[in-house]
C-alpha cells in the first residue's frame, strides 16, 4: 500500500480542503434543489450532512461524486474540479442510499467485481476483501448470493465496496440505516478506523446519534440551503434549551422548525 | 493500492471494460436461471432443433452443389445487399444498446469508479456478446456449407472478416442512438412524452426500412433478377472477403482490401466519438442516475381503495358493489395514467405493418379489408399482451401487499382477464366488421361461425397470457425501444403467447371456412367433432391458464407445494401433451441426423427409441422443476410374491384383450390398427425387432410417465380411484395421433380398450407401489401382442 497523497506526482497540498464548494447550485426546471452551497471540509475529517427528506442531500452528493452536473457554482474534491470526472473518480468511494450490487452475486464476487472495475491488484485486493468482510461480520455469509441478504447486510456490502480501494474521500449516504445497534457499532468503528488512516468522510444521515458521534463538523441542509454549520457540541450549545441538557436532535429540530416559521 | 498507475492506458481500459461486461453478463445469465426457466428454455430448444438440422442440411447440400458451380451469382448479390443489411443491423443494434447502463443495478458504483472509456468498452462488449451469441447459431449452416463445399478456409474467412464489420456496425448504431437521445433530452420534454417520442421514432425507422426494402425488392423484381451490378458504396466490396476460400471464389483483390481498410480505420474513430458522447447521456438526466426510486416500478400500482366517484352513475354503483369491477377499474385507471408503460405493444405492430405496408404500396384499394384482417389478430394479441403477459411482475412493489390483502388472488387475475378480453374483443369484432363490410364477399354463415370462434380465442389469448406470464414472470425493469423504462413481459413468454394465439386464430378461421363451405370435403360428423374439439381446447386453455395464474399469485413468496386441485388434472394432461409433441420433435431431429433414406429395419427402431427420449425428458423435467427429484420414483425390485402379481397382471391384460376381441368381432365393431402392426408390409422380421424395444423401452418409459409421474401426481390431490381413471384417460388420448388416419368409431373402440387395460395397470401400480412391476406387466403384454401378430403374419 502506497502512502496516500502521493500519486503519480499528483501531489496536493495537505492543507487544501478535501471537499470545497463555492455557490454550488442545482436546479431542475424551476425547482431549486441545492442553492449557493459553500462548504469546505478538511482532509481526514468527518462531515455530517443533516437535513430532512428532500432537503437536497442526495443531490449534493451526486454533484460531488460527478453523477450530476451542477447548474452553477464550483466544487472541488481533493483539489480536482468535479467537472474533471475522470480524475475525481480516482479519489472517491460512494455508498448511495440503495447499495449498488448485483443481487445474483455473492458478497465476495461483488467485491471482487468492484476491485476489478477499479483495476486493483488482485492478490492485495483479495486480502483486503477478506479483512474487511471479517471486520464487518460478513465472512460467514460471503459465499451466499446477495439476494438472500437482509437490508443491513446489503448496506454492509455497499460500505465495504465504497471503502475497498482506500479512497481519499468516501461519500456515505445513510450507512447505518437498516442496521441493528450492534451492526451500527461495527460500521461506526470501521468508518472511524478509515478516518484515522486518512480518509475524509462525507456522511449523510438521519440518525443523529451517529452523526453526533462521528462528525467533526455538522452541516444542516434545509430546502437546498445550508442553514447551520458547526461542530456537534457547538451546535448543541448554540441552541441549548433552558435546562442546559441539549442534544443534537433538539438542535436539529430547532433549526429546521425556525426556518419553517420564517 | 489505488490502481491508477497508468490509469489512462487503453489496454487497461479494455481490461476493465471486459470486467464490466463479464459482470453484467453473469448477472443476466443468473437471473434467467431458475429451474423452471432452464427446463422451459431446454424444451423450446428441443422443439426448434429440427429447424436447425434442416438449416444444416440446406447449407450442406448448397455446399455440395457449389462444387459443381451454382448459377446464382451469390457474391455479386451479397455486395449489393451487405450495406443495406448492415444499416438495418445498426438501427436494431443501436435501439437495444445505448441505455443498457440504465438497467444495470450497479450503475452508480460503475459511474463513480471506472474510467468512462472503460465503461463504454464494457457496455459495448456486453451488448456485442448478447447480440452475437444468438447470431452464432447462424454460423452452424455456414460450417455445414463449408463441409459440403470441402473448403476449410471458408468458415475461417467468414469468422475473421464478419466480426470487424459487425463491431463497426453496432458501434455506429450505438453512437447514433446516444446522439439521438442526448438530442431528445435537450428538448426538455416531460418524461412520458420523451418516452413516447423515442418509441415512435424507432417505429418510424422500422417503417422506413420496411418500405425501402419492399420498394427496392419490387424494383429488382420488375427487372426480374437479383442485383448483380457493381455496388453503389465501396464498402459493398467487403462482401468478397467473406467468400475467401469458398468455391464461390471470393478474392483479396484491391477493392475488397480497400473496404477492409475503411472498416478498420473507422472502428477507432467511431469509438472515440462514442467515448465523447456517451457520458453526456449517462450523466445528463437526474432520473437516470438515481434509478432506485423510479416511479415505473411502483407508480402504476392500481388504486383499489378509492371509492368510485358518483359521477359515473349506474356504472359507479355497480363498481361499488363488485370487488372484481373495482379492481378492474383500478387497472384501467393505472393504464390510462401511464400509457407510456405499454409502448412495448408497438413491437406487435411490426408484424402487422409488415403485412399492411406492402398492400398499401401495391394496391391501396385492398387496404381496408387488410386492416380489418390484421385487426382481428391484433385484437387477439392485445387481449393478452396489454394487461396479462406479466401478471406478477407488473404489480411491482404492490405484489406482496396484494398477496397479503384480504382480496382473493383470483379477483386480481379475473380482473385482468376481464379487461384484457373486453379490449381484445372490441378490436377483433371491429376488425371482423371492417373486413366484412369492405372486403371480398363472405357468407353470413361464415361470419356467424367465425365470430364466436375468434371471440373464444380472444378470451383464451388473455387467459393464456396470464398463464405463461405467471410461469415466466419478469420482475426487473428494462427498456423497450430504449429510453422507455418499464416492466415488459419476458420475451420468451411473449413469443410463446404470440405464436400460440396466432395458430389458434388461424385454426378458428380455417375451421369456420371448412364448416361453412358449400361443398365441404369432410363429413358432417367430423365437422361437428372438429368444432367440439376446438371449443374444448379453447375452454381448457382458458380455465387451465386462469387456475394456474391464480395459484401462482396466491403462492407467491411461499414455498410452492402445488398449484391447486383442479389444475393438477390440467398439468397432467399438459405433461402428456408435451411428451407427445417433444417425442415427435426428437424423432424428427434424429431422423434428420440419421437420414430418412436408411433401410426401414434400421430407421424404425431408432425412431421408436428417439420418440421415447422425449417422454423421459418430460418426466425428468417435471421431477426437476417441481423439486420432487428422483426420490419420487417408485423403483422397488419385485419380490417373490410380486412374480405372482406380474403373472396375474399379464394374464388379466391378455384376458381383457381377448374379451374385447370377442366382443368386437361379435358386435361387428370396427377396430383401428396401430401403424406398427400394419406399416412393415412384407417384412415381418421387423415385428421381432420390436419385441425387445417393447420390453425395455416402450413399457418402462410409458409407465414412468403415466403411472409414476402423472397418476402419482394426480393422486396427491385425489383418491387413487380417480387418479387411475384420469391417468388412463390421458394415456388413451395420448395414443390418438397413432390412429390419425382411421375412422371415428374404430378409434373410439380402440381407445376404450386402451383405457380399460391402462386402468388395470394403474391398479397394479397402486397396489405394488412399484413402477418396475407394472413395467414388466406392460412390456410382457405388448411383447405377447407383437409376437402373436408376427406369428399370424408369418403363417
Amino acid at each position: 500500500m502506497s502512502p496516500r497523497h502521493e500519486h503519480d506526482g499528483d501531489e496536493y497540498d495537505l492543507a487544501r480542503p478535501a471537499i470545497a464548494t463555492e455557490e454550488l447550485t442545482k436546479q431542475y426546471g424551476d425547482t431549486v434543489a441545492v442553492s449557493d452551497l459553500d462548504i469546505a471540509i478538511s482532509q481526514g475529517t468527518v462531515y455530517g450532512f443533516l437535513g430532512p427528506n428532500g432537503a437536497g442531500k442526495t443531490t449534493t452528493i451526486e454533484m460531488l461524486t460527478t453523477l450530476l452536473s451542477p447548474t452553477a457554482g464550483k466544487a472541488h474534491v481533493m483539489g480536482v474540479p468535479v467537472t474533471n470526472r475522470e480524475r475525481v473518480k480516482q479519489h472517491i468511494g460512494y455508498l448511495p442510499h440503495e447499495p449498488p450490487v448485483y443481487e445474483t452475486f455473492t458478497a465476495r464476487e461483488q467485491l471482487a467485481y468492484a476491485a476489478d472495475i477499479r483495476n486493483l491488484d488482485v492478490s492485495t485486493s483479495d486480502e483486503r476483501i477478506d479483512q474487511l468482510l471479517e471486520r464487518i461480520g460478513l465472512l460467514d455469509a460471503a459465499g451466499d448470493r446477495i439476494a438472500t441478504y437482509s437490508q443491513g447486510m446489503r448496506r454492509k456490502v455497499g460500505l465495504v465496496q465504497a471503502l475497498l480501494h482506500e479512497p481519499d474521500v468516501a461519500f456515505l449516504d445513510e450507512p447505518t440505516s437498516g442496521l441493528d445497534p450492534r451492526a451500527s457499532r461495527t460500521v461506526i468503528d470501521l468508518v472511524t478506523e478509515q478516518v484515522r488512516q486518512g480518509t475524509t468522510v462525507f456522511l449523510s444521515s438521519h440518525i443523529l446519534s451517529v452523526v453526533e458521534e462521528l462528525a467533526d463538523t455538522v452541516g444542516v441542509l434545509y430546502e437546498g440551503e445550508l442553514v447551520a454549520e458547526d461542530s456537534p457540541t457547538e451546535l448543541v450549545d448554540r441552541t441549548e434549551s433552558e435546562d442546559g441538557q441539549g442534544t443534537l436532535e433538539e438542535a436539529f429540530l430547532e433549526i429546521t422548525t425556525d426556518r419553517e416559521h420564517v | 493500492m489505488n490502481g491508477r498507475g497508468n490509469a489512462n492506458s487503453l489496454l487497461q481500459d479494455l481490461l476493465v471494460g471486459w470486467y464490466i461486461a463479464r459482470g453484467q453478463a453473469t448477472d443476466l445469465w443468473r437471473r434467467n436461471d431458475s429451474r423452471r426457466q432452464r427446463v422451459i428454455y431446454g424444451l423450446l430448444a428441443l422443439l426448434v432443433f429440427p429447424t436447425v438440422l434442416l438449416l444444416i442440411r440446406g447449407g450442406h447440400s448448397l455446399g455440395v452443389r457449389s462444387r459443381t458451380g451454382i448459377d446464382i451469382e451469390i457474391i455479386a448479390v451479397t455486395r449489393n445487399l451487405l450495406v443495406p443489411g448492415l444499416i438495418a443491423f445498426a438501427i436494431l443494434g443501436g435501439l437495444g444498446g445505448a441505455q443498457s447502463l440504465a438497467r444495470d443495478p450497479v450503475q452508480s458504483v460503475l459511474l463513480t469508479s471506472a474510467p468512462t472509456r472503460a465503461i463504454v468498452v464494457g457496455k459495448f462488449l456486453y451488448f456485442l456478446g448478447v447480440w452475437l451469441t444468438p447470431m452464432g447459431f447462424l454460423f452452424v449452416p455456414v460450417l455445414a456449407f463449408a463441409i459440403g463445399a470441402r473448403s476449410p478456409l471458408f468458415p475461417v474467412a467468414v469468422f475473421v472478416f464478419i466480426i470487424p464489420v459487425l463491431v463497426l456496425t453496432l458501434l455506429i448504431g450505438h453512437t447514433l442512438a446516444y446522439l439521438l437521445w442526448v438530442g431528445i433530452e435537450q428538448l426538455g420534454l416531460p418524461e412520458y412524452a420523451r418516452r413516447l417520442l423515442t418509441a415512435s421514432l424507432s417505429l418510424l425507422l422500422f417503417v422506413l426500412a420496411l418500405t425501402g426494402g419492399f420498394l427496392s425488392g419490387q424494383a429488382s423484381a420488375t427487372a426480374d433478377e437479383l442485383p448483380t451490378a457493381d455496388p453503389v458504396t465501396p464498402l459493398g466490396w467487403y462482401a468478397d472477403l467473406l467468400f475467401v476460400g469458398s468455391p464461390l471464389g471470393g478474392s483479396l483483390g484491391i477493392r475488397p482490401l480497400f473496404a477492409a481498410a475503411l472498416v478498420l480505420v473507422s472502428i477507432p474513430l467511431v469509438f472515440a466519438v462514442q467515448v465523447r458522447i456517451a457520458p453526456k447521456f449517462w450523466y445528463a438526466s437526474p432520473s437516470r442516475s438515481r434509478g432506485v426510486d423510479d416511479s415505473s416500478v411502483s407508480g402504476d400500482a392500481p388504486d383499489f381503495e378509492t371509492p368510485p366517484s358518483g359521477t359515473i352513475g349506474r356504472l359507479g354503483g355497480l363498481t361499488a358493489r363488485s370487488q372484481l369491477l373495482r379492481v378492474a377499474r383500478g387497472y384501467v385507471t393505472g393504464a390510462l395514467r401511464r400509457p407510456d408503460q405499454y409502448v412495448y405493444l408497438l413491437y406487435y405492430s411490426m408484424p402487422i405493418l409488415a403485412v399492411i405496408l406492402p398492400v398499401a404500396l401495391e394496391s391501396p384499394a385492398a387496404l381496408p379489408p387488410a386492416i380489418g384482417a390484421t385487426l382481428v389478430i391484433g385484437g387477439v394479441w392485445v387481449a393478452g399482451a396489454l394487461f396479462c403477459l406479466n401478471p406478477l411482475g407488473t404489480e411491482g412493489a404492490m405484489l406482496s401487499q396484494l398477496v397479503l390483502s384480504n382480496t382473493p388472488g383470483k379477483t386480481f387475475v379475473h380482473a385482468k382477464l376481464l379487461i384484457g378480453s373486453c379490449l381484445g374483443l372490441g378490436i377483433t369484432l371491429f376488425g371482423i366488421a371492417l373486413y366484412v363490410i369492405t372486403g371480398p364477399f363472405v357468407t353470413p354463415a361464415f361470419v356467424l361461425v367465425v365470430t364466436p370462434l375468434v371471440g373464444g380465442v380472444v378470451i383464451a389469448s388473455s387467459a393464456f397470457a396470464l398463464g405463461i406470464g405467471s410461469a415466466l414472470p419478469k420482475f426487473e425493469t428494462s427498456e423497450v425501444f430504449d429510453s422507455v423504462e418499464t416492466l415488459v413481459p419476458s420475451v420468451v413468454a411473449a413469443l410463446v403467447h404470440g405464436t400460440t394465439t396466432l395458430l389458434l386464430t388461424g385454426t378458428a378461421v380455417a375451421l369456420a371456412a371448412l364448416v361453412t363451405a358449400a361443398d365441404s370435403p369432410v363429413s358432417l360428423t367430423k365437422q361437428g367433432l372438429a368444432l367440439g374439439v376446438f371449443s374444448l381446447v379453447v375452454v381448457v386453455i382458458i380455465d387451465g391458464s386462469r387456475r394456474y395464474a391464480v395459484a401462482r399469485l396466491e403462492s407467491y413468496g411461499r414455498e410452492q407445494t402445488g398449484v391447486g386441485r383442479v389444475f393438477t388434472i390440467y398439468a397432467a394432461a399438459i405433461l402428456s401433451l408435451m411428451a407427445v409433441v417433444l417425442g415427435q420433435s426428437v424423432g424428427l431431429s434424429v431422423a434428420l441426423v440419421v437420414g430418412l433414406d436408411r433401410p426401414v429395419g434400421l430407421l424404425l427402431p431408432i425412431l421408436f427409441v428417439a420418440e421415447y427420449v422425449g417422454y423421459v425428458l418430460v418426466a425428468l423435467g417435471f421431477l426437476y422443476v417441481t423439486r420432487r427429484g428422483v426420490a419420487y420414483l417408485d423403483i422397488a425390485w419385485p419380490s417373490k410374491r410380486d412374480i405372482g402379481i406380474i403373472a396375474g397382471g399379464v394374464l388379466a391384460s391378455v384376458g381383457v384383450w381377448v374379451l374385447a376381441s370377442v366382443l368386437i368381432t361379435g358386435l361387428g365393431l370396427p377396430v383401428a390398427d396401430h401403424p406398427l402392426f400394419s406399416a412393415e408390409d412384407g417384412d415381418p422380421w421387423l415385428l421381432l425387432v420390436l419385441v425387445p424395444l417393447m420390453l425395455f423401452v416402450n413399457a418402462p418409459v410409458e409407465e414412468l410417465l403415466y403411472r409414476n409421474v402423472i397418476q402419482k401426481y394426480v393422486q396427491e390431490w385425489f383418491s387413487p380411484r380417480i387418479a387411475v381413471g384420469v391417468a388412463s384417460a390421458i394415456f388413451a388420448l395420448a395414443h390418438l395421433p397413432a390412429y390419425f388416419d382411421s375412422n371415428l368409431p374404430s378409434v373410439a373402440v380402440t381407445l376404450s380398450l386402451l383405457f380399460v387395460i391402462s386402468c388395470l395397470w394403474g391398479v397394479i401400480y397402486v397396489r405394488t407401489a412399484s413402477v418396475l412391476i407394472v413395467s414388466v406387466v406392460h412390456g410382457l403384454y405388448n411383447a405377447l401382442l407383437v409376437s402373436s401378430s408376427y406369428i399370424m403374419t408369418v403363417t
